[in-house]
C-alpha cells in the first residue's frame, strides 16, 4: 500500500493535469432549474425553518402535473394511451420498507452531515413511512415518505401495497382527496405520490419487463426523474 | 440584494427572507457544481448531491457561526454530501468513465494556446479523460481533496475546513492521491515530469532515447513548453 514518493517534478505534472481536468462549464441549466424548483418548494412549505419533521406541504401542489408520460411517447416512440391514473397513495401504504436490506445501502442510511431531516428519516422510520392516521386535513404529511438512504427498499414495498394495486387498476380510491401524483402513468404503469425529503414528489412504475420493472422518483414539477432503481416486479 | 456580502444574504434567509438563500446558491452554484461534479464523476449523482446539499443548507443556515467564509461553509456541505453519496453507492459497479464526458465535451479554456489545434485539443481531451477516470479509482476522501486543492485551487487551509479535518491530513491525502494517480497516468514513466502539457503516455518514440529505461531527471523536453 506503499505509494511511490514523486519528485516535485513529477507531482506538478499531476497537478497540472488535474487542474486541466477542471471542469469549467456553469451548472447546466436543466439542473439550475431543478435545483431553483427544490429551493422554491422549500420556501413554499409554511414555517420551513429547520425543523425536519415538518412535512406540511401545503394542499396546493408544489408545481403543476408534468406530463411524463407524453414525454417518454416522444421519446420512446410507444403509442400508449395516457391513462393518467390518478391515485394516492396515502393509508395503504403503511408498512412500508421494514426489511432495508438492499445491496447498495450504506449502513445507518443518512450520513452525519446529511440533511437532517434525511438523519431524521433514519431514525425514526417506522414513524416516517407508517400511517399518520391522525389527521382529517388530507394533505402530503399522509404520503408515505421514500427515504433517500432506502430508495429501491422503499420503492419495493409500495409496490406490495393497496395504494399501488388502486394506482395500477385505476381504482377510484376512497382517499382520492389527497394530494394527486405528479406524473401520469401509462397503461400498464402506476403512479403514487409519496415525500421525499419533505417534497411533494411521485413514485413512477414503468410496465415490468420480464420479472422486473424500473421504478423512477420524480420531485413535482421536475420533468428528470431524480431516483431509479430496478426492482422485481413479480408480488409476493 | 446582489450587493449584499454572502453572509447577510445568509442571516437574511434565516430571517426569513425567501430570496436571499436563492440569490446565495446563485452566486456560487457553478463552483459548487464543478465540485460535485468531479467528486462525483457523472452530472446525475452530482445534481442528486448537490440537491442533498443545497436542502441541508437551506435547513441549517442557523448553525453557521460565522468563523468561516460562506462560500467555505457551502462547499463543505456539498463536499460532505458528495462523499456521504459515494459511500452509499461504493458496492455498485463503476463506470468506466464519468458521464459528462460525452454531454459536455468540447469545453475550452484546459488547453492554452490549442484552442485553433484540434490535434492539441484532441490530446487534451484523451488526457482529461483519463485523468477523471483514475479519479474515479482515489478513495472518497483523497478525490475530493484533490478535487478541491489541485483541481478549483482551493488553499489548503480551506480545504481542511470544508473537509472537517486538518490541514496534514488534506496534505497528506493530496500526496497520496497524487502518487497513485502519476502511477495511473504514466507519469512515472514519462522521463521528465516538468514537461508535455498535455501529457499523455509518452508516444512511441521515433528518436532513439537517450534517457534511461525509467526514472527521472535529463532535461529533454522537445520542445519550449507553455510551462516554466
Amino acid at each position: 500500500m506503499t505509494e511511490p514518493e514523486l519528485t516535485p517534478a513529477q507531482e506538478d505534472v499531476v497537478r497540472r493535469r488535474l487542474a486541466a481536468a477542471r471542469h469549467t462549464e456553469p451548472m447546466p441549466d436543466e439542473v439550475a432549474e431543478r435545483l431553483d424548483l427544490v429551493i422554491a418548494g422549500l420556501h413554499d412549505r409554511p414555517g420551513d425553518q429547520p425543523t425536519e419533521t415538518d412535512v406540511s406541504i401545503s394542499e396546493t401542489p408544489v408545481a403543476p402535473v408534468v406530463d411524463l408520460a407524453a414525454r417518454r411517447r416522444r421519446r420512446l416512440t410507444q403509442g400508449l394511451v395516457a391513462a393518467a391514473f390518478v391515485v394516492v397513495a396515502g393509508v395503504g401504504a403503511t408498512q412500508l420498507a421494514q426489511s432495508g436490506n438492499e445491496a447498495d445501502m450504506s449502513s445507518g442510511g443518512a450520513p452525519a452531515q446529511a440533511p437532517e431531516g434525511a438523519a431524521r428519516d433514519d431514525g425514526t422510520r417506522s414513524e416516517a413511512i407508517g400511517p399518520t392516521g391522525t389527521g382529517d386535513h388530507l394533505s402530503a404529511d399522509r404520503l408515505p415518505t421514500v427515504r433517500p438512504g432506502h430508495f429501491r427498499a422503499d420503492a419495493l414495498s409500495l409496490q406490495e401495497t393497496a395504494a399501488y394495486d388502486a394506482a395500477l387498476s385505476s381504482t377510484p380510491s376512497p382517499l382520492s382527496a389527497l394530494p394527486k401524483p405528479c406524473v401520469r402513468a401509462d397503461e400498464g404503469e402506476a403512479a403514487i405520490a409519496v415525500s421525499y425529503r419533505q417534497l411533494q414528489a411521485a413514485l413512477l412504475y414503468l410496465r415490468p419487463v420480464d420479472d422486473t420493472r424500473t421504478v423512477e422518483l420524480y420531485l413535482c414539477g421536475d420533468t428528470t426523474p431524480l431516483r431509479r432503481a430496478t426492482v422485481s416486479a413479480t408480488q409476493p | 440584494m446582489t450587493d449584499a456580502s454572502d453572509a447577510e444574504l445568509l442571516r437574511r434567509h434565516v430571517d426569513g427572507d425567501a430570496d436571499a438563500f436563492g440569490e446565495l446558491f446563485r452566486r456560487h452554484r457553478d463552483r459548487l457544481w464543478a465540485v460535485a461534479l468531479r467528486t462525483m464523476g457523472n452530472p446525475d449523482d452530482a445534481a442528486d448531491a448537490l440537491q442533498d446539499g443545497l436542502i441541508s443548507a437551506f435547513r441549517r443556515a442557523e448553525s453557521f457561526r460565522g468563523d468561516a467564509q460562506v462560500t467555505t461553509w457551502l462547499h463543505r456541505i456539498v463536499v460532505n454530501a458528495c462523499l456521504d453519496r459515494l459511500r452509499s453507492q461504493k458496492v455498485r459497479a463503476a463506470d468506466a468513465l464519468p458521464d459528462d464526458l460525452d454531454q459536455y465535451a468540447g469545453r475550452g479554456s484546459l488547453s492554452t494556446a490549442s484552442v485553433a489545434d484540434p490535434a492539441a485539443e484532441a490530446e487534451a481531451d484523451e488526457s482529461r479523460r483519463m485523468v477523471l477516470a483514475a479519479l474515479e479509482t482515489l478513495p472518497h476522501d483523497q478525490r475530493a481533496a484533490l478535487v478541491l486543492v489541485d483541481m478549483e485551487g482551493y488553499p489548503v487551509a480551506d480545504v481542511a475546513e470544508m473537509l472537517d479535518c486538518a490541514v496534514g491530513t488534506v496534505k497528506s491525502r493530496c500526496a497520496r492521491g497524487r502518487a497513485k494517480l502519476a502511477g495511473l497516468l504514466g507519469v512515472l514513466r514519462e522521463p521528465e515530469a516538468g514537461d508535455r502539457a498535455h501529457g499523455n503516455q509518452a508516444p512511441a518514440a521515433r528518436v532513439p532515447s537517450s534517457e534511461p529505461p525509467r526514472g527521472p531527471p535529463g532535461d529533454t523536453s522537445p520542445r519550449p513548453d507553455d510551462h516554466a
